[in-house]
């Protein structure tokens, strides 16, 4: 046996919550071969997880909903992030977006404030998990990814086998963090069949509030509200990027997730920009989103501006 | 962006994403437009380049926003060279075998009634059709096929079915597939394929990809059994 596998440590799953599963990086480059993107929902809080714990940016962690219960037998460093929870160690109240390297084995608890929200858990650990088409995200309905690699979200009593390492300690301070208000509205770039909807319907989609259904999955968050008509139904199957606004027939936007099928053939008005998706993934049946345009290059450059904070702040600056 | 050559518009799809629809004299063309796109692409596999969607009569490039914008894409799409060299411009030919009416894959009785045609004669024109992959998608290795004699060309379920099982070959308006995997499903069912439409242990994991032609034929139950016995 290698030195490695004696410092192997079996972190056990007492209690999953409501869904916890494996996510890294996604999977690249296979849309076209029909495997959808796949990987975290929330992925600002992903890769600060990882940061914590001083991983590579897209190493394995869990993405969990509801309250979960995981036991440490030993030391091993970890750092929980997302929108609002408690973490309690043997009892003690913990901080989220800091690493947590000291704390002698015993039992995690994460407690989320609001249901249906996503957080990370991540350990500062390698993971011995076999990847599926490059990478070990979950993928429930194309049976792939995961820790057995055939897409089944960690079940309570699992247990998970990682290699801890050492970690200095972090922290991600507040103006860092991403921000999961809804009250500023999702900015969405028009686009796709954007000329299909009427001036009209289109003042209407911007100057409305849509509520969350309780039909909200990694695939798609259907909305409802004051319905967004479109004049024409005839489009051919053509590819979802994230974020894509699907306008079905009913009048009532889907908005496509990491998880989404690959082609599609509803129209759509949009996209919400890639920095406001993980507002969006955060949201929860009942709340209530609106929806401001904005331009490709503006939105490029806000997309750009975030990046490079995150990475002056990786660097110390 | 004003569109050239082939591509007859292009459109948005967020920040980091650009859709482009391709004309022709039919969808064929049209396809063949996308592909050939797709084929130049790949091969000067630009570092930007993050997934490339192509579809019946469109290209979905999704691009890496920290190395270009969508300005950048369509100059490099101007300059994009198409010759024999980038561009592979026949698709590789499959032959799939199919039991026709297995017991869990048949609605015959259904499609006779529609269309006014024997299962027999059915089975002649979906055996003799050369089909085209005009897109892959929906699901891992899901080929969207077309187009389908007039004749048989028929409406999805009403109600689409809770679980189709895998290989099963399908029918629905102009277009025929073969269902990689198990799933929910609306098609008309004609057969089942034993050849298997997708292996994560391969690469490329689908079997088919755009531009790719297929023509099945009728094989036997016991056929059908060897063939699943012999993997």
């Amino acid at each position: 046996m290698s030195d490695n596998s004696a410092k192997q440590l079996l972190l056990n799953i007492a209690d999953k919550g409501l869904l916890s599963m494996i996510v890294d990086g996604g999977r690249s480059g296979l849309q076209q071969q029909g495997f959808c993107q796949s990987g975290p929902m929330d992925e600002p809080a992903f890769h600060w997880a990882n940061w914590l714990c001083d991983n590579e940016s897209a190493n394995p962690a869990i993405e969990f909903i509801g309250q979960v219960i995981v036991d440490l037998p030993a030391t091993i460093a970890f750092a929980v992030t997302g929108p609002g929870a408690e973490v309690w160690f043997n009892g003690q109240l913990q901080p989220l977006w800091q690493t947590l390297s000291s704390l002698k084995g015993g039992t995690l608890r994460i407690q989320p404030h609001r249901i249906g929200t996503r957080h990370y858990l991540a350990f500062s650990a390698d993971w011995a998990l076999k990847s599926a088409m490059g990478s070990v995200s979950t993928v429930i309905r194309e049976g792939l990814g995961g820790l057995a690699g055939d897409g089944k979200p960690l079940a309570s009593g699992t247990q998970l086998k990682v290699c801890p390492k050492q970690c200095p300690d972090r922290s991600v301070p507040v103006q860092i963090q991403p921000e999961y208000a809804l009250t500023r509205p999702l900015e969405v770039i028009l686009g796709y069949q954007a000329d299909w909807f009427s001036g009209a319907t289109k003042n209407l989609f911007f100057s409305e509030s849509f509520q969350l259904s309780s039909q909200v999955d990694r695939m798609g968050y259907r909305l409802q509200g004051t319905p967004v008509r479109c004049g024409r139904t005839d489009l051919r199957s053509e590819g979802i990027n994230q974020g894509a606004i699907q306008v079905p027939s009913d009048g009532q936007p889907i908005i496509m997730m990491k998880d989404r099928q690959t082609l599609g053939g509803y129209p759509k008005i949009g996209c919400v920009a890639l920095y406001d998706i993980p507002r969006l993934a955060q949201a929860t049946p009942g709340d209530r989103v609106t929806f401001t345009s904005i331009d490709t290059n503006n939105a490029r450059a806000t997309w750009l501006l975030a990046r490079q904070r995150r990475h002056l702040y990786r660097k110390g600056k | 962006m004003r569109p050239f050559g082939r591509i007859t518009d292009i459109r948005s799809a967020g920040l980091d994403g650009l859709i482009l629809y391709f004309g022709g004299d039919d969808l064929t063309q049209s396809n063949q437009a996308v592909q050939h796109c797709v084929q130049a692409l790949q091969y000067l596999n630009p570092t930007w380049l993050k997934e490339l969607l192509p579809a019946y009569d469109s290209l979905t490039i999704v691009f890496d926003p920290w190395l270009t914008d969508d300005h950048g894409v369509y100059r490099c799409l101007a300059e994009l060279p198409m010759n024999s060299q980038t561009v592979r411009f026949e698709g590789h030919h499959h032959r799939l075998p199919v039991w026709y009416g297995a017991s869990q894959c048949n609605d015959f009785e259904h499609l006779c009634s529609y269309t006014g045609l024997l299962q027999s004669q059915i089975v002649d024109l979906h055996t003799q059709a050369r089909f085209r992959v005009f897109a892959v998608g929906f699901a891992p290795g899901f080929a969207y096929l077309g187009e389908l004699p007039e004749q048989l060309a028929c409406p999805r379920l009403a109600t689409p079915r809770k679980r189709v099982p895998k290989g099963a070959v399908a029918i629905a308006d102009r277009q025929t597939a073969v269902y990689p995997q198990a799933s929910p499903g609306g098609w008309n069912l004609l057969g089942l394929c034993p050849v298997p439409m997708f292996d994560v242990g391969k690469s490329p994991a689908s079997l088919l990809a755009v531009g790719d032609t297929v023509q099945f034929e009728a094989i036997s139950e016991q056929q059908y059994q060897e063939w699943c016995h012999e993997r």
